[in-house]
């Protein structure tokens, strides 16, 4: 099998399993309260931490190579759009937008 | 929050508002899987199963960085496992037989989530069942599209299709870090990230800053939450 269908399908079968295990836990409660207490703990900093780092990865680096680009822009014009309250689809055109419009003013 | 009436076709007009984001980020990520070096079945196999935008842009953007399979799958693992967090809240209120709540468990997303827990704390499967519908129908409708064209139109990188899938991330970040250990989190997170990118292979500083984050939430939480808080743990 090609890599890229190794990461297809081990991804699809990662996330049907976890969101099978919320229904499975559920089925024996002692197991639940403990998942849930544990679940409590760690979600209000787990999520923060994985999405700041994915930005920052995908943003400010190529390879291994620390970058500044017009990817940046895109980022501000995010972080701008979401602080204005716009709707989710229009935080994402207005990012694209912004990294289009400093890709078209550089070259 | 907004009630919705508890039957299908209320989840289905919550989740059409939600359809265009759906939409323009399946598109982005036809075109992203595709060319990260995925075929147009495995794009589209992708998104049926996965049904949840962020583990697979997390997966296809390590992986078309040039980082491993082990790596992708473990950013795409920690991104998802707020799904078993979800699916046990709604769990009790799927009804039927364990296979069925397995089946239907399978709809949860933050969106359909979101929108099947009613403003007075229930669970509604009706609304989850309409609402993950539309959004299952969008999501793999519009990565085919995405995944068909996108090689068409040849080098779409000026159109900054690649700041979507950190956009993305910034909307779902917005109302986490409300709090002060969710914003040492994040800002430990970022310097981790930056300072590492040089010395490990792509996806990887992602992990560091999950280790280091978890490893100071378990072992010292008053870094995180200050002072006052460490009688909590």
């Amino acid at each position: 099998m090609s890599r890229a269908w190794t990461l297809t399908l081990l991804t699809g079968s990662v996330t049907i399993a976890l969101k099978g295990a919320g229904v499975l836990v559920t089925a024996y409660p002692t197991a639940r309260r403990r998942a849930s207490r544990l679940i409590e703990q760690i979600t209000p900093v787990l999520l923060p931490t994985v999405l700041t780092a994915l930005i920052v990865t995908q943003v400010f680096s190529a390879g291994r190579h620390l970058t500044l680009d017009a990817r940046a822009a895109g980022l501000v014009a995010a972080l701008l759009g979401t602080r204005l309250g716009l709707q989710p689809v229009l935080v994402l055109a207005t990012a694209a937008a912004a990294t289009a419009a400093v890709r078209l003013i550089r070259s | 929050m907004i009630a919705y009436a508890s039957n299908y076709s209320s989840g289905m007009r919550a989740a059409a508002p939600l359809a265009f984001a759906i939409g323009a980020l399946g598109l982005a990520f036809g075109y992203l899987a595709r060319a990260a070096g995925l075929s147009t079945m495995a794009a589209i196999t992708m998104s049926a199963t996965t049904f949840a935008g962020s583990p697979q842009f997390a997966a296809v953007s390590i992986f078309a960085d040039g980082g491993t399979i082990l790596a992708a799958i473990v950013a795409a693992t920690l991104l998802s496992s707020r799904f078993t967090a979800m699916s046990a809240t709604a769990a009790p209120s799927l009804g039927g037989p364990f296979w069925r709540r397995l089946g239907l468990s399978q709809f949860v997303v933050d969106e359909t989530w979101a929108i099947a827990y009613t403003s007075d704390n229930r669970f509604d499967r009706r609304l989850l069942i309409g609402a993950g519908l539309t959004l299952y129908v969008v999501h793999v409708g519009s990565t085919a599209i995405g995944a068909v064209v996108g090689p068409l139109l040849g080098n779409v990188q000026a159109l900054g299709v690649d700041a979507m899938s950190p956009a993305l991330f910034v909307v779902l970040l917005k109302g986490r870090v409300a709090s002060r250990e969710a914003r040492t989190a994040a800002a430990i997170a970022a310097g981790i990230a930056l300072g590492t990118i040089r010395f490990v292979p792509p996806g990887v500083p992602i992990l560091l800053a999950v280790a280091a984050v978890l490893g100071l939430t378990l072992s010292s939480p008053a870094i995180l939450y200050g002072r006052d808080r460490r009688t909590d743990f």
